[in-house]
């Protein structure tokens, strides 16, 4: 009876599955349907619903040979037997309940056993059903996986049509590809991906993918992260975690108690012990404006193993000493940035820090990508000048170390990322690396930087996180708080003077200094051409008037990273005021353009990020034309709180008309409702202030004296408040 | 330099005179190993293979590819002599000096294609490049994409000279064929062969040369090419040589060229014909704003055995006619798709939303048919997926069915460049449907998935389509800005402390009126008021939404209409006794003017028309003291209109934007910079008003209420100004 079910199977499956190998012919052409048989150099392929055909092999390019997968056997829906399918198909919900809904996720499963401590397998499995057009991209997915540890196999890929019929993924739609082959050392990642057959408005999706991961341990850790939660509704979603009872296997759960939390079961069997999570939210979520990230704001579930830090500090420095470079490629590198006698440790190792990111190329792979702590050998970068962080700040370490400065590798995550290895034992819950050098017994970081930025900037998204840094020498990891500092990095400064003319004209000179990310954006310009740059400073004063014309432009030496980096314009706006009549001429301040797009809501939902802390200066001088003042605005333009300052003022003295401004970001994350509103009236007070118009009055008194005495100014006292 | 020439030459020839070698077949196995096998059978889903004296049984499942015809990749020793090398290095500085600020600089290339007399095909090409800035380190990494069941690559050098004279070469084993990465809707059956120069670093030469064998060409007759001379980078010598067998013509263009250029040096060697084409000391292309295509400017020679299309067109006639089929449930969908349909317009449009909304974009390449040609109609409808070409054949497949003549063509979108059809090559990227109904033709295009009836993607306006079918080839019109246009009206009510409401109202055809479809479809109806609330609020954060509302974007039946109603508070500036009011959203800018000079024409997609009619009540206690003048630009163009006219307390403005080419040569570029920047002046003009000297200022126009924020500030505002 079994063989005779068996025997059924394999027939159906060879009637419905396997008719979408494809036959290549040499002069072009292409078939669809089933190779039947290959022999002695003839071929017999069955085409699609036309019988067989024959060919030699000489008239054939290749065949393409598609996978009978699990179910493929199926071609209605009412054959299905498998149970979750059948179950779900048959009590689908209206969809008219989820009428904005792009897609609905009937089901769910992330289902992770771990075999044994060095072993695991994820299971993950989605049905889903296409509601409106944007979701049918649903339909097309891909997967990322571990190149030299991980199998990943597509268990199956149905497409169940509103009609009833079943559909399967064929091989010509599906593609196992390889990232950064070039580069071989670093090509640890692959990507699977595919496109679902006959998918409609109405059609449920139905696909599963199992990735099996070996060689985990300390420095090649596993977690799994999982945020409840998202823009379309979500019916059941499962993660189940299964592993051996004396393993240990650590949960936290974020964002708990929450609104909606998911239902957590647990269960012993059989020696093995089991979590499982389940969740449901019919409505899904609408996303605000510069919301803080989906796993900050919904139940959050994170899965790890934990381990001995002894035991993880070995291990990693035994990598890190497997790593380590040779003497004589360190020599001849450290050679090559011309360290000099007179140096002091901090130039000393600046100009390490700028040969390495001179030469070595950097190809983006991160530890994320690479699935491992274990830096790729320092020789390779040396020799093959190409490298991620990890290998750049580890040829770093090593270079530092040779001429006696100490230093730390160093691993963290996004500063906004609250689950950190601080608190738990693993450093799979970090994702980028960075270094902690002493130099004078003060701590100074790098992330590795660029050929941009100045050594010991630190990025945004680092400033004020928490990492981890090994001491090998101790065999153990101490964390640290990096710090935020708004005044020295993240910094932008100008500078106008604005001349102008009688007739409206304006003859302007202005200059620009950037300091921390903003920085980068403009020691770009190092790299380009002449022309480009003139084309660059063209544009960029268009963009402060559509006349305005550019006479000249200079930019500082941008070579010199630990300089500053300046650029300055000068340019004249022809008919930059507008000319009321005779003896009123009115123009906005061109240089002030703060809008307040980003506290467009009244109150919000979810909190607010903010991109970083920051401090911003400007001082616009204009220079008036002979006889016209200024008509005061009686009004003040400031807003001081401990997360936000902003301070203006304008004041008329004699011919010059002062306009000065300065912000404060110290916070970037607005958490209360408070908070938020804190944020918004800041941005209300300079949005208002830059759609204020300057008016010039001419006034028939040859002095100005007597326009001083009127009281034209409106100085605000900023000293009040501020920091 | 006579010694060098002949020894090329010698090289060149004895190119020619490769010869082929190759294996029975190639096995790709579902892990993605390959292996090569003398010979083979297959039957019941079994593959039997022999390699020399050892068999084996591989089943079904555990084959991904079989491949007739391709063949090992050799694993022969690369070439060392780097003899000639050290002569490029004072070329190298010398143009370095020539051109200080390149990154980098192509000092050599040489392309040869030979057209062998068996009717494959052998190309070599080297290319030499100076690494002058960090920025071009990239430059050491090499991907080379082919078909490995047509095309063989060998890389025959690959080395670095640094600039102490040593040179490091590629080891063979550090070349790695992939399987590429693409984006997620693509799958094909091609290769990648990749690999990194190794030590290369700025100062350095980075020289590597390789040849594609096409052993096993679609067609002995099609042999065909290009060759572009300049890049970014300066280029100090750049050659390109074609041969083809004595018999057989070469046919070729050349464009942007210099006269003396464009005709070919021609050798008769002992077989062939060999035609060179030589360019020296070629400056960086300098990017603009608005440019056209790069191919479209720098010198270009195209190369083909066909003069004209006919042999192409014979080939993939009878692709087409075999995938041109209206099979019944094609002819099934079209009836159930047109049924009630009250014309035949109404019939070719729901055909044509339901190609463009229904057949996911998904494009599976595999050979000559689905490259060019496509998948069969019946395929792709029942895939419910396809590319252009596969969604051009099925519309143009089932307007056969209700009567109408129409046909998939191929162009060259308009972004890409010109297509070339002076000779015969492939040089199409994309496919519509030319539809000949009434004795006019017109186009649509079903990758347009917002498009209404019967407006088409701009990127195809003004392009050449090609009718493989008829052999025939037209114009694809440009439409008149009318068909491309955006129709907003504003009702502004201006109160006495500048507060203003506004009801905004757009319409929108073609182009503009797809892309703010796509926009609308893809926001829920609250992230859609999300959207405008944000947009509103960089006005002002002082704002009230009263409504934010558009028709429903997948109604193809009626204009997409959008509208909207707010309040800005106290958004007109006020200072003393002047009110500046400027209408929202009504400043123009145009950055492709924004250069004193240019090189290149000005290219836009297509021709467009915006209009704005705007009706401004003023509050009673305020006079008008200025109204900006009337501006009228006509030129060939752009057609500019802006008038204000002022009726009791009543503005009026009129204004009207067209563009009505598509290109404007770079000889009229002052002219139409000095038009865009008169029109955008225009557009920053403020309407001017006065306070009425005996009216006091209402009363009700009190400050916005200040949130309860944790904030010690305000906009400050004197009560005294009222009075």
């Amino acid at each position: 009876m079994k063989k005779l079910a068996l025997t059924i199977i394999l027939t159906l499956a060879t009637i419905f599955a396997v008719n979408a190998d494809v036959l290549y012919l040499n002069e072009g052409e292409e078939i669809v349907g089933h190779l039947k048989a290959i022999e002695k150099g003839n071929i017999t392929f069955e085409e699609l619903n036309k019988g067989s055909r024959n060919f030699t092999e000489s008239e054939v390019a290749h065949i393409l040979i598609s996978k009978i997968r699990k179910g493929d056997e199926i071609d209605n829906i009412a054959s299905i037997t498998e149970p979750v399918a059948e179950g779900i198909l048959k009590n689908l919900p209206d969809p008219s309940l989820f009428k904005d809904a792009d897609y609905v996720t009937l089901y769910r499963l992330n289902d992770l056993e771990y075999l044994s401590d060095d072993k695991l397998v994820v299971k993950t499995r989605e049905i889903v059903q296409i509601l409106k057009e944007p979701g049918l991209d649903v339909a097309n997915q891909s997967f990322y996986y571990y190149t030299e540890r991980e199998k990943c196999d597509l268990e199956f890929a149905h497409t169940y049509s509103p009609e009833g019929q079943v559909y399967h993924v064929t091989d010509d739609a599906v593609s196992d590809e390889s990232l950064l082959s070039g580069t071989p050392e670093f090509a640890r990642l692959k990507k699977f991906k595919m496109a679902l057959k006959k998918v409609d408005i109405g059609s449920i999706i139905d696909y599963c993918f199992v990735r099996e991961l070996s060689g985990v341990d300390e420095i090649q850790p596993f977690s799994m992260s999982n945020t409840f939660g998202e823009r379309e509704p979500v019916l059941h979603e499962e993660l189940s975690v299964t592993f051996p009872a004396g393993m240990q296997i650590n949960k936290v759960q974020m964002q708990w108690p929450a609104e909606n939390p998911p239902k957590f079961l647990e269960k012993s069997q059989g020696g093995k012990k089991s979590w499982k999570w389940i969740f449901s939210d019919p409505k899904g979520f609408i996303p605000e404006q510069n919301m803080l990230p989906r796993s900050r704001i919904f139940p959050r579930v994170v899965l790890y193993q934990p381990y001995d830090w002894a035991k993880i500090s070995s291990k990693l420095a035994a990598a890190y000493d497997e790593a380590k470079p040779s003497d004589k490629l360190l020599a001849d590198f450290i050679a090559r940035a011309k360290l000099t006698d007179n140096m002091t440790s901090f130039q000393k190792a600046c100009k390490i820090y700028e040969s390495i990111n001179r030469d070595i190329r950097d190809v983006g792979m991160g530890i994320p990508q690479m699935g491992s702590f274990k830096p790729v050998p320092i020789d390779v970068t040396l020799q093959k000048k190409y490298g991620n962080t990890q290998s750049n700040l580890a040829l770093l370490h090593f270079a530092l170390k040779k001429i006696g400065i100490k230093s730390y590798p160093g691993f963290c995550s996004d500063r906004r990322e609250l689950v950190t290895a601080k608190d738990h034992s693993t450093l799979a819950l970090v994702d980028s690396t960075l270094l902690k050098i002493i130099i004078d017994d003060q701590p100074v970081y790098t992330d590795g930087g660029s050929i941009y930025l100045p050594f010991s900037f630190i990025p945004v998204y680092l400033q004020g996180t928490t990492a981890t840094f090994h001491d090998a020498e101790n065999g153990k990891f101490f964390t640290e708080t990096l710090p935020r500092q708004t005044s020295e990095w993240n910094r932008f400064d100008r500078t106008v003077m604005v001349k102008i003319l009688a007739n409206g004209s304006m003859d302007v000179q202005e200059s620009l200094l950037y300091r921390g990310p903003y920085e980068a954006g403009i020691r770009e310009l190092k790299s380009i051409k002449e022309k480009e740059k003139q084309n660059y400073a063209e544009r960029r004063v268009k963009g402060v008037h559509p006349r305005a014309v550019l006479q000249s432009f200079g930019l500082s030496d941008m070579n010199d990273l630990n300089g500053p980096a300046v650029l300055t314009l000068k340019y004249t706006i022809p008919e930059a005021a507008q000319m009321a009549s005779d003896k009123i001429m009115t123009f906005t301040n061109y240089w002030v353009n703060y809008d307040s797009g980003s506290a467009s809501l009244a109150t919000r939902t979810y909190p607010m990020q903010y991109w970083g802390t920051e401090e911003n200066q400007q001082t616009i001088v204009f220079e008036l034309p002979e006889n016209f003042d200024w008509v005061t605005w009686n009004k003040q333009y400031q807003h001081v709180s401990p997360d936000l300052t902003f301070m203006s003022n304008i004041n008329q003295n004699d011919r010059q008309l002062i306009y000065a401004d300065r912000f404060i970001a110290r916070a970037d994350e607005f958490l209360s409702d408070a908070a938020y509103q804190n944020y918004r009236q800041c941005i209300l007070t300079m949005s208002e202030l830059a759609n204020q118009w300057i008016i010039l009055e001419k006034s028939d008194k040859p002095k100005l004296e007597a326009a001083r005495a009127d009281g034209a100014t409106a100085t605000a006292d900023i000293s009040k408040g501020s920091d | 330099m006579k010694k060098t020439l002949t020894t090329t030459l010698m090289c060149f020839l004895c190119f020619l005179t490769l010869a082929n070698t190759g294996n029975s077949a190639v096995i790709t196995l579902s892990d993605g190993s390959t292996r090569d096998v003398d010979s083979l059978g297959y039957q019941d889903d079994k593959l039997l293979i022999q390699t020399g004296s050892t068999s084996a049984e591989i089943m079904r499942d555990g084959i991904k590819n079989i491949s007739f015809s391709a063949r090992q990749q050799n694993k022969e020793e690369m070439a060392t002599d780097s003899a000639d090398l050290a002569a490029f290095m004072p070329k190298a500085l010398e143009l370095q000096k020539k051109y200080p600020d390149a990154q980098s600089i192509l000092v050599s290339e040489e392309g040869n294609f030979q057209h062998r007399a068996d009717g494959t095909n052998l190309s070599r090409y080297r290319s030499i490049s100076y690494i002058a800035k960090e920025e071009a380190l990239w430059e050491a990494e090499v991907s080379l994409s082919f078909d490995p069941n047509r095309e063989r690559v060998r890389v025959l050098h690959a080395r670095c000279l640094q600039p102490d004279g040593t040179v490091h070469n590629l080891k063979p084993e550090q070349i790695k064929i992939s399987k590429g990465t693409s984006g997620s809707v693509y799958f094909d059956q091609y290769q990648e062969l990749s690999f990194t120069v190794p030590e290369v670093s700025t100062g350095c030469i980075v020289d590597y040369c390789y040849e594609t064998e096409e052993y096993n060409p679609f067609d002995p007759n099609l042999f065909q090419g290009r060759n572009y001379f300049q890049w970014s980078a300066p280029v100090g010598e750049s050659i390109l040589r074609v041969s083809v067998p004595h018999g057989k013509d070469l046919h070729f263009v050349a464009y942007n060229c210099p006269p003396e250029m464009s005709k070919p040096e021609k050798i008769d060697a002992v077989d062939s014909v060999i035609y060179t084409w030589k360019m020296a000391d070629l400056p960086p292309v300098i990017s603009e704003p608005a440019m056209p295509p790069y191919r479209d400017i720098v010198p270009a020679v195209y190369f083909s055995l066909h003069k004209d299309f006919t042999y192409v067109h014979n080939k993939l006639k009878p692709m087409f006619e075999k995938r041109f089929q209206l099979t019944d449930l094609v002819k099934k969908k079209v009836d159930e798709l047109i049924e009630g349909a009250k014309d035949l317009n109404e019939k070719i449009a729901r055909l044509y939303l339901f190609c463009q909304k229904e057949i996911r974009y998904i494009s599976i390449k595999g050979n000559l048919a689905s490259n060019q040609v496509g998948h069969p109609a019946e395929d792709t409808l029942k895939n419910r997926y396809g590319d252009c070409t596969d969604k051009g054949m099925l519309l143009a497949t089932m307007l056969k069915h209700i009567g109408v003549e129409a046909y998939p063509v191929g162009v060259r979108t308009n972004d890409s460049g010109k297509a070339v059809r002076d000779i015969s090559i492939f040089d199409d990227n994309h496919c519509i449907t030319e539809v000949h109904l009434d004795g006019r033709i017109f186009y649509l295009d079903s990758t347009a998935t917002d498009y209404r009836y019967p407006y088409f993607r701009s990127d195809d306006h003004d392009t050449i389509a090609d009718n493989t079918m008829l052999g025939s080839r037209n114009q694809v019109p440009l439409p008149p800005p009318e068909d491309n246009a955006v129709h907003i009206t504003r009702e502004i009510e201006l109160q006495a402390d500048g507060t203003t409401k506004i009801r905004f109202a757009s319409t929108q055809n073609g182009s503009s009126e797809a892309s703010f479809r796509a926009s609308a479809r893809n926001l829920k109806p609250e992230e859609y008021e999300k959207e405008i609330r944000e947009s509103v609020s960089a006005l002002t954060a002082d704002y009230v939404l009263e409504l934010a509302t558009h028709t429903d974007p997948l109604d193809f039946d009626t204009q997409f209409k959008a509208q909207s109603a707010y309040t800005l508070n106290r958004f007109a500036t006020k200072s003393g006794r002047y009110m500046i009011f400027s209408v929202p959203y009504f400043e123009m800018s145009f950055s492709e003017v924004s250069l004193e000079k240019r090189r290149y024409n000005i290219q836009y997609s297509t021709s467009r028309l915006r209009t704005d009619s705007v009706e401004i009540k003023l509050p009673a206690s305020y006079n008008v003291k200025f109204l900006p003048p009337a501006l009228r630009v006509q030129s060939p163009y752009v057609e500019f209109e802006i008038i204000y006219d002022q009726q009791g307390d009543t503005i009026n403005i009129t204004r009207k934007i067209a563009f009505p080419r598509r290109v404007v040569p770079v000889a009229d570029y002052q002219a139409f910079k000095g038009d865009l920047e008169k029109i955008a002046h225009a557009s920053k003009q403020k309407i001017f008003l006065e306070e009425k000297p005996s009216e006091p200022i209402s009363s009700t126009a009190s400050a916005t209420p200040q949130a309860d924020s944790a904030s010690s500030s305000q906009t400050v505002e004197p009560e005294g100004e009222r009075e």
